[in-house]
């Protein structure tokens, strides 16, 4: 006990710990979001076309989570747009969607001069090394996510729940879904750092998963999902930290392993 | 009667396809109207219109006032019995008020206690905490009809509410619409007019064009003026419903 109190002395340790706890708020509610709506493969398509936003970024000599973040959210829209408006089968988009922005990314690191940037931090990410910059951004997104589920609960948990209805009854509700398609994209973007791109869908997942054994309540969900995204987060940190293994894959595996004993444990209703 | 719906000479297509052609149609208050007519003739895309859903090519759906326009409830047609958003009749029930507030409002205790009064009504107060997912077809539509009557509307649209309904239900259904009859237009969706026949007062016939009938008794003689592809209903001690076949003139034979 005293050698994980003593951690928190480290700067490093102490940043990966409040990356933690933002990642399970924002990843919590987000997640809650598109599990209750059905839109999980969606928002892998927008993770991995995020990355096409990275390589650009490399290429440009701009911030790659800038550039993530225009691509995520520009692609977030695209799919919203796309599956409104034409006759593309939505799976086949986003299966498009999600390898163009791969084959971009590829590409534009590649032709970057110089040094190749460590690509293995953003497809497995490494909560370790978060930036103040990541932090902050965490930060804002999280207070962001409460502020908008807490004053808009009932209109999103309305528009989520019966889109037709909302439209019948002349709701806005492109606004309000591109809204939410936005803060998707940005929530997958920054918590790319924490668990990177291949394993961020997980962190929107599996904290839910677990947390629908025990409530089938939006609002229980919202709350018990951030919970246990931060207990997977904290415990997963500590041993990644002790065992010397890659954080993204630890934070994970912790999460499968709490979902999987919760699963026995609890009788299926 | 005052008036509070007119379409006026619409056409709507579909993929380049008319699916609606000149269709006129009134809807005024204390009107219990059925619409019928085959799978595919229009009559879910005449729904949409008068909701907003779609916009017409041609002609136009007016309201009356905005104030009919806001209040219009709807039963939508149940695509599956499979729901498993995480969401409780409770809160299905209150949405129905979700329209008529500012998005930071929250329900307030009458809006609380009318949606508990419609669950009571519509013998769903049990299952006032229970998610969605875990009613039987019939008793996620009685949740849903109480989400579409919760807020007093107008008009009331129902989409096939008689799917996944069981049989003793369906009765009770019918009766507790008429009486909402009272209080509100309503507009009734079936490609089955079995047991609807004997509470609509009037019926619409969609098939591409649109043959309103001012009673809901259709006499042979009618039928060859109008040449719809419906039952014919009469009316005795007991309702019931004679079939006979014919051809619609509109309708190919491929």
């Amino acid at each position: 006990m005293n050698q994980i109190l003593e951690l928190f002395s480290y700067d490093f340790f102490l940043n990966a710990f409040l990356a933690a706890i933002f990642a399970a708020i924002s990843c919590g509610i987000i997640g809650t979001y598109i599990v209750s709506r059905r839109i999980v493969f969606i928002s892998g398509g927008i993770t991995h076309a995020s990355f096409g936003g990275v390589g650009i970024a490399y290429f440009m000599g701009l911030n790659p989570i800038f550039g993530a973040a225009v691509f995520g959210v520009l692609s977030a829209l695209g799919i919203q747009t796309l599956s409104r408006k034409t006759n593309i089968r939505e799976d086949s988009a986003i299966a498009i969607l999600w390898s163009l922005g791969m084959a971009v990314g590829i590409i534009f690191i590649f032709l970057t001069p110089g040094y190749a940037p460590n690509l293995m931090s953003y497809l497995f990410g490494n909560i370790l090394t978060v930036t103040s910059l990541d932090l902050s951004l965490l930060a804002g997104l999280s207070v962001i996510l409460m502020l908008v589920f807490y004053l808009f609960y009932n209109v999103i948990l309305y528009i989520a729940f019966d889109e037709d209805y909302a439209r019948a009854h002349h709701l806005p509700v492109n606004f309000y879904s591109g809204v939410l398609m936005s803060l998707v994209a940005l929530t997958i973007v920054f918590n790319i750092k924490v668990v990177g791109i291949i394993l961020v869908i997980s962190l929107l997942t599996i904290p839910q998963a677990i947390a629908g054994l025990f409530s089938k309540q939006f609002k229980t969900l919202l709350f018990l999902s951030v919970g246990w995204g931060f207990i997977g987060a904290f415990v997963g940190l500590l041993v990644s930290y002790f065992v010397d293994i890659p954080s993204g894959a630890s934070i994970i595996f912790t999460l499968v392993v709490i979902y999987a004993v919760a699963k026995l444990i609890i009788p299926s209703r | 009667m005052k008036e509070l719906l007119k379409i006026e000479n619409v056409d709507f297509s579909y993929n380049g396809q008319l699916v609606l052609e000149d269709v006129n149609l009134k809807i005024k208050e204390q009107d219990f109207l059925g619409i019928i007519g085959p799978n595919g003739g229009g009559k879910t895309t005449l729904l949409k219109l008068i909701l907003g859903l779609e916009e017409p090519k041609k002609g136009n759906v007016r309201f009356v006032s905005d104030d009919v326009r806001s209040r219009v409830g709807y039963l939508p047609q149940l695509q599956r019995n499979d729901l498993k958003f995480p969401i409780s009749v409770f809160d299905i029930v209150r949405s129905g008020f979700v329209p008529g507030k500012r998005f930071w409002q929250r329900y307030t205790r009458d809006e609380n206690m009318a949606a508990e009064r419609v669950l009571e009504e519509m013998g769903m107060i049990d299952f006032k905490h229970r998610p969605i997912g875990e009613l039987s077809g019939g008793q996620m539509q009685r949740a849903f009809l109480c989400r579409a009557i919760v807020s007093d509307p107008r008009l009331l649209i129902l989409d096939e509410p008689n799917t996944y309904v069981d049989n003793r239900f369906e009765n009770e259904l019918y009766s507790m619409l008429s009486e909402l009859n009272e209080r509100m237009a309503i507009v009734l969706v079936s490609h089955d007019l079995g047991t609807i026949a004997s509470y609509v007062k009037t019926i619409a016939c969609v098939n591409k064009h649109l043959h309103y009938h001012p009673s809901n008794v259709i006499t042979p003689e009618q039928l060859a003026g109008y040449e719809c592809p419906i039952q014919i209903i009469s009316h005795g001690e007991i309702p019931h419903t004679v079939l006979k076949h014919h051809n619609h003139s509109h309708e190919s034979n491929s």
